[in-house]
């Protein structure tokens, strides 16, 4: 290490600095003959260490999610040229500093810690334990989203509310609500703003259908972009399916018709796509 | 007419009127969006047994656990499959039903549920994937699939089939209702279609006979033939599925007309095991008896 960098994280060490380094690897190492998972985080071209006990609070079974992820850390200790840092101790400082800094309409950044049976979702922010109520996830309630959304996803959300918590038995101040719905609703506005740059009428498009719409033979779909229309099936597939198509169904047809002014449009469903056909190719299926 | 019995003096299972079927429920409800069944088959919580089985459980229609876990033998151990089948019974993936009567010990009968159903359907583009609401809510009339399936388990299983020689329902003529299978043997006297036509005795068998065997003479005298579904085969046998010996006797001796223009044959559930000996031929005698003879099918294997 040059004496440069290790000046820089002496100062560093003394002043208390919070520094970010991105997570390069876990370690299993041996201290004083126990097995322990080191935490090597690359900083400026060298690398500086963080046991388990630094790095998290909670006991988790494995850390390497956190590979290529980027941290933020304090220098706990220079020795030979070694720097052991804690990661806990940083984010109790950037936390402070966020929960002191944030405001209602901030537009925030964080990764998904956990979900919950009912769909609530625990985004860390900046090491602050941030809420997205079920409600606020998206603008149709997702079955299951535990299951489907995976831990460590970066999402992005707007807070909607910072409630201070008085007299309360856990560990943080203030509980601080996300909205990721009122950002997808911003991208929907600005894409239903410039709807001819994204569709039109005409177009032969993929889509999902996202549920059963009122009316008969009337279908929720979903363009990629994120647009939700109306979709009919065409008779001969109507009398193919039965006049059912299951929520999550991959399908192609043609825009009929958008109306712009009032955000809606109309699809005429026209393939029903077998997105996973390709395993029937690799082997084939069945005794009888 | 009284109820059919065994050699034994037992009703089979699948053809006992009395029968008390339940279906098997849903601790709660399982999650039928496609979007989960599809990263439940990417990440391996549905396995490739799993889709195996509802695979085959859509071709069969119904099976019983019994056949399944013969079919599945080299695959699974067979209370282990016991297991998973519950366990895919909650997630929506397959239905099950259980079977009671006094003669026999309990009895449970598996089809596709609505999760394998939707996922075989819509993601991998399998057509005539039956619908088990359908299904569920005709049960009763569907206990013949496993006794018929029990015929193509007999067939592959001495290798006289090919597995897509048999088929469910199939579409003979304009002139016909279509019988509940048909499958092509390869005989001594050339390549045979076989048509299945089940008597089951909760159905009211006499009148059912009396009318797809009217529709086959008439198909027969304008025709001269009986119709084929495999177009390779030299002619077409009509086959009566029914439960018991017993059954023969009450059905051909309380029916005068019974007559054998064309090859009609009686495949006896209760000797399947003995696919070669199973089969009967029967005639109407004077006085309301029938006369049945063992009709050996010589170039099957034991």
């Amino acid at each position: 290490m040059n004496a440069m960098l290790q000046e820089m994280l002496q100062e560093s060490r003394d002043r208390k600095w919070v520094q970010y380094g991105v997570v390069e690897t876990i370690r299993k190492v041996d201290v004083n003959g126990k097995q322990e998972e080191l935490v090597v985080i690359g900083y400026q071209g060298e690398r500086v260490y963080a046991r388990k006990e630094d790095f998290i609070e909670r006991n988790i079974s494995s850390l390497n999610g956190f590979v290529s992820t980027t941290v933020p850390f304090i220098v706990k200790d220079l020795k030979d040229g070694v720097v052991s840092v804690s990661r806990i101790e940083a984010l109790k400082k950037v936390s402070k500093q966020f929960v002191e800094s944030v405001k209602i309409g901030d537009r925030i950044k964080g990764t998904v810690t956990g979900v919950s049976d009912n769909g609530l979702v625990y985004v860390e922010v900046q090491g602050y334990p941030c809420l997205i109520p079920p409600e606020e996830w998206d603008f149709k309630r997702v079955q299951n989203l535990r299951e489907l959304l995976s831990l460590g996803t970066i999402v992005e959300a707007n807070v909607i509310s910072i409630d201070k918590l008085n007299g309360s038995e856990e560990k943080i101040d203030y509980r601080i609500r996300l909205s990721r719905k009122s950002i997808l609703q911003e991208e929907m506005d600005s894409i239903w703003d410039n709807i001819d740059s994204h569709c039109r009428v005409g177009d032969f498009i993929s889509f999902k259908v996202t549920g059963q719409a009122s009316g008969y033979n009337s279908y929720y779909c979903e363009l990629s972009n994120g647009i939700s229309l109306i979709g009919n099936l065409t008779s001969n597939l109507r009398n193919k399916h039965n006049d059912y198509l299951p929520p999550g169904t991959l399908c192609k047809g043609t825009i009929k018709f958008i109306d712009k002014k009032k955000k809606r449009g109309k699809i005429n469903i026209q393939q029903v796509e077998a997105n996973f056909a390709n395993l029937l190719n690799q082997r084939s299926f069945g005794i009888l | 007419m009284s109820i059919w019995k065994t050699k034994q003096g037992t009703v089979p299972l699948l053809d006992d009127p009395t029968v008390e079927i339940e279906m098997f429920r849903w601790s709660r409800r399982p999650d039928l969006h496609l979007d989960i069944i599809q990263h439940r088959v990417q990440t391996g919580q549905i396995s490739q047994l799993d889709l195996d089985l509802a695979v085959t459980l859509s071709n069969a229609r119904f099976l019983t656990e019994r056949q399944l876990r013969l079919l599945y033998s080299r695959a699974i151990k067979g209370h282990k499959l016991g297991t998973r089948l519950r366990v895919l019974q909650q997630n929506g993936w397959l239905e099950g039903w259980k079977l009671k009567s006094e003669d026999h010990e309990t009895e449970y009968v598996w089809s596709v549920g609505i999760a394998a159903k939707n996922f075989l359907s819509y993601s991998l583009g399998m057509p005539d994937v039956p619908n088990p609401l359908h299904m569920a809510s005709s049960i009763t009339q569907q206990l013949f699939y496993p006794t018929l399936n029990e015929i193509r388990i007999q067939l592959l299983k001495r290798g006289l089939i090919e597995k897509e020689k048999f088929l469910f329902h199939p579409f003979l003529s304009n002139d016909l209702e279509s019988p509940h299978a048909v499958f092509q043997l390869d005989t001594p006297a050339g390549k045979m279609d076989f048509i299945v036509e089940r008597l089951n005795q909760g159905q009211n068998p006499l009148r059912f006979l009396k009318r797809k065997q009217s529709s086959y003479r008439k198909y027969f005298s304008n025709n001269g033939s009986l119709p084929k579904f495999f177009q390779d085969s030299d002619q077409s046998v009509l086959v009566w599925s029914i439960s018991t010996e017993e059954g023969i006797d009450q059905i051909v001796s309380s029916y005068s007309n019974f007559e054998q223009e064309f090859m009609q044959l009686f495949l006896v559930g209760e000797f399947i095991d003995q696919f070669r000996h199973s089969w009967r031929v029967a005639k109407h005698l004077e006085g309301n008896q029938a006369e049945i003879q063992k009709f050996d099918m010589d170039f099957m294997k034991d």
